[in-house]
């Protein structure tokens, strides 16, 4: 079987290409090819840093329909070429990297509100709508999607789905997979798949979720509907001060066995909260703030405030009333641009997320934060997606260790450390960055010898010619073996 | 790490080295801000392709290749990138600057080479007679007095494109019983220079700020209006970057700046546009008088005096306010981009059901007006705010006859 590659007549693929969808909506430029070879993958910022020229395509095109997508994707098959789906490519993990060359299908011109149903409150779109595109066209209307991640400039709706993403207000508004109804996909062949767009189904396993976090492997979204919600009549925003990350996380659970839902609730270890903390006060040692937002109808705000307001308090933590959850808010992007500390010379970063049951969180918190630490970068970490039964881990790591090469050999180490850690205590390797390129290799050891087998075997029988985003996802990075009875 | 430009020091693409290094390694915060990224959608053609191809170019890694070069002028320079960047970077300025690099290396697009050409022979941007330049503005001009300390610098885009707004200025200068002059005389105004710095040919902008601070200087005045934020821009801060200050007594105000010091004289002067029902008016903030200058509140101060009238906001606004598609030399070397872009503002300004699509800005007006007609519809009555103030001023105090 043979497999996608970068040997074929790039002049000769333009010009069919350029027929189908004009010329501006192809290019083989340098400086274009360049500036898509970066998502937001650190490593991959650390290294252009330096200019390392890398993971290029040989081409760029930016479709503007279905059929052309369709088009492409039968060229591509039948050509052997690889395809490399991108969006926003607002992405942390390597994953809209060309690392095989071929051709980056940008879906960004695809971008359309396709229907708006208020009936059924839901909308309709296409994949290359950005998060705040989408967010602006609610918002005029009086609705929100309730998706808020920190890419929200930069990504777009089918990066979201692709990625298995979530928002900062994921307690009250669910994840990405929690709001799309319905998905059409073009498949590796250049069929098209659509699921219809209802609000659950029992007609036996729900497909749209196999291309949900399948990172552009299995298909290439096309179009989605998603859930959206009324604007919420109020917001309010509270802020606890706790002596310690035992009674946090007590506190958390308390609020979720009372049925409550507050739209933000993100939980600091000692060392971020010193840095949230900033101006407001200077807090005890191993003390770790819990910032909330309620933003719902008034009386439910009201409601929410009050009893999580007795919660905390029960469990000896100080009420620091709404500035440093407010100021957050107002300041939440702050940390995604570049700066000289976190992009000077010789420098490291990056954010390991991981998540696990209430029984192995805490426990997990602390192996992961020993192993990193013990490298010699510095951490600070919060908790920002609960749920009744446990949460998430974002653990940001930063340090220096000088010459580039030492640098790259410090972050694999961090991470490797790192997800050994989380893996030992029971915990998910990724809980809404995705795999990429980053952890591909940690893809076996997340869901077992069976389990990855079974996403190769679907891998396979999809993407016989190993088109769509080779390498992601640990997926097609060698010739994948003939089923039998195969398409 | 914020950039200011110095003002005593002309920069270089080299002093911006750690800004454009670090735009080039974003997360892409502005990107969904830039009107060229709106319309092409293309990585390359946003603020961190360009940060990008910038440090390519400084790293000897890529040459400034026609593609290279493409993705630069592409740039409207509109500024939107720095209100959505928190460091404030000046990545505009710093895409001047390698425009500048680019001239040097003789690769310019075409379409600014017409610009330069027309400025050296004829010191304005259109190629017009340099002597015709205030021909369209003779009823103007007979209200003008000789020794005023009050110079209208009119600009290129009002001279031969849209005189109406300098006769609306006169027009509203002469109510308040404003004392002004133009700099009409031989050795008078010739083009700001601001369509070259922005286009990165400096050494023609500077032999024009030379000849407009002579003139200025010589006509002794203290006060400088314009009624253009492009030209405004220049007079007030490019020159000073220049190396070519004007006098320090000479102060320079936008027209609005300006008539926003007389509010409590010029409202009594005003009627309702219409006589039975309330004038929305959307007003659309030019990106040098808004971003570049800070001017926001003083337009929306000088519209609500008009009896009648209701100021409506397009979803961006101010700060965040969308280009109209007409700056960075764009309309010269992309001019199906900029159309895009206008037309973008256009849809949004009719969304907003509004009678009055207002700027302070000739080549705003120029460029709402061009691409609606092309349109083939007048939807939207465009004026320049000069316009909508001379339309409300009561007959009586009306001098331009």
């Amino acid at each position: 079987m043979s497999k996608a590659s970068t040997a074929f007549n790039v002049n000769r693929v333009k010009r069919q290409l350029e027929v189908w969808l004009g010329k501006d909506n192809v290019s083989a430029a340098e400086v274009d090819k360049i500036c898509y070879s970066r998502d937001a993958w650190p490593l991959r910022l650390i290294r252009l840093g330096r200019l390392v020229l890398e993971y290029q395509p040989d081409l760029i095109v930016w479709p503007q329909t279905v059929e052309q997508v369709q088009k492409i994707v039968r060229l591509a098959n039948q050509e052997r070429i690889p395809l490399i789906p991108v969006s926003g490519a607002g992405g942390v993990a390597g994953g809209t990297l060309a690392v095989t060359g071929g051709i980056a299908v940008d879906l960004k011109k695809m971008n359309r509100v396709l229907e708006f149903d208020e009936h059924s409150l839901t909308v309709t779109v296409e994949p290359g709508i950005l998060g705040q595109e989408l967010e602006e066209y609610l918002e005029i209307r009086g609705y929100t999607s309730g998706h808020f991640p920190s890419s929200i400039f930069s990504s777009a709706l089918g990066g979201f789905a692709a990625t298995r993403s979530a928002g900062v207000l994921s307690s009250k508004y669910g994840k990405i997979e929690d709001m799309i109804t319905g998905l059409e996909v073009v498949l590796p062949t250049g069929d098209l798949l659509r699921t219809k767009a209802v609000p659950r189904s029992s007609m036996g396993p729900d497909l749209k979720q196999l291309f949900i976090g399948s990172e552009g492997t299995y298909g290439i979204i096309t179009e989605l509907t998603l859930r959206v919600m009324p604007l919420p009549q109020a917001t309010k925003f509270a802020s606890f001060l706790f002596p310690d990350l035992t009674s946090g996380i007590s506190a958390v659970k308390q609020i979720f066995r009372h049925d409550l839902k507050p739209a933000l609730i993100r939980l600091y270890d000692e060392n971020e909260t010193r840095f949230v903390l900033g101006r407001f006060k200077s807090p005890p040692e191993g003390a770790c703030v819990l910032n909330l937002m309620y933003s719902a109808t008034k009386p439910l705000v009201q409601l929410e405030n009050r009893m999580i307001t007795k919660i905390c308090k029960n469990t000896g933590s100080e009420d620091l009333g709404p500035g440093p959850s407010k100021h957050w808010w107002e300041n939440r992007f702050d940390l995604y641009y570049p700066s000289s500390l976190n992009m000077g010379p010789g420098m490291l970063y990056d954010v390991l997320d991981v998540a696990a049951s209430f029984a192995n969180l805490e426990k997990m918190y602390w192996a992961m934060r020993e192993a990193i630490e013990a490298t010699g970068v510095s951490t600070m970490s919060h908790f920002s997606h609960f749920y009744p039964d446990g949460g998430n881990i974002y653990v940001i790591f930063i340090g220096h260790a000088g010459e580039p090469e030492a640098v790259e050999t410090k972050y694999n180490e961090v991470w490797q450390v790192g997800l050994e850690a989380a893996n030992q205590a029971g915990g998910t390797l990724s809980h809404q960055h995705g795999v990429g390129l980053l952890k591909a290799d940690w893809m076996p050891i997340e869901h077992g010898a069976s389990g990855f087998a079974l996403l190769q075997a679907i891998k396979s029988y999809l993407d016989p010619n190993n088109i769509l985003n080779p390498g992601k996802l640990g997926l097609g990075t060698a010739p994948v073996k003939q089923q039998k009875g195969g398409r | 790490m914020t950039t200011p430009k110095s003002p005593s020091a002309p920069s270089t693409l080299d002093d911006y080295a750690n800004v454009s290094r670090l735009c080039s390694l974003c997360s892409r915060m502005c990107r969904h801000s830039c009107p060229t990224h709106l319309i092409t959608r293309s990585d390359a053609c946003s603020p961190i392709g360009r940060a990008l191809i910038i440090e390519l170019y400084r790293g000897k890694k890529s040459a400034l290749t026609e593609a290279a070069v493409e993705r630069l002028y592409q740039c409207n320079l509109c500024g939107a990138c720095k209100s959505w960047c928190k460091p404030r970077h000046e990545l505009p300025h710093i895409i001047e600057l390698a425009r500048e690099r680019v001239v040097e290396e003789h690769r310019a697009p075409m379409g600014t080479l017409d610009i330069d050409k027309n400025v050296l022979h004829s010191s304005n941007v259109y190629g017009e007679p340099h002597n015709q330049r205030f021909t369209n503005l003779h009823k103007a001009l007979q209200h003008t007095t000789p020794n005023a300390k009050i110079a209208y610098y009119v600009g290129c885009t009002t001279a031969y494109r849209h005189p109406e707004i300098a006769l609306a200025t006169q027009q509203a200068l002469s109510a308040l019983g404003l004392e002004f002059r133009f700099l009409s005389e031989e050795e008078g105004e010739v083009c700001c220079g601001s369509p070259l710095i922005r286009a990165g040919f400096t050494q023609t902008a500077k032999q024009l700020a030379q000849q407009n601070v002579q003139a200025i200087t010589k006509s002794n005045v203290t006060t400088v209006i314009t009624t253009c934020p492009g030209c405004a821009r220049a007079l007030r801060e490019d020159y000073p970057t220049l190396g070519i200050p004007l006098p320090k007594k000479v102060r320079v105000f936008h027209i609005t700046e300006f008539l926003s010091r007389y509010q409590k004289k010029l409202a009594p002067l005003l009627n309702p546009l219409s006589p039975s029902e309330t004038t929305s008016i959307t007003y659309h903030d030019p990106c040098h008088l808004g971003r570049e200058l800070g001017v926001y509140k003083q337009p929306r101060h000088l519209l609500q005096l008009v009896p009648g009238s209701q100021l409506v906001e397009f979803p961006h606004n101010q700060e965040y306010a969308d280009c109209c598609g007409g700056g960075g030399a764009l309309p010269k070397t992309f001019p199906t981009l900029a159309e895009e872009i206008t037309k973008r503002r256009l849809a949004d300004a009719q969304a907003t059901s509004t009678h009055h699509l207002v700027s302070a800005c000739p080549n705003c007006k120029r460029h709402f007006t061009e691409t609606q007609s092309a349109k083939g519809s007048k939807v939207l009555e465009i004026l320049d705010i000069m316009e909508l103030l001379a339309q409300s001023l009561k007959p009586k105090s009306r001098k331009d006859k």
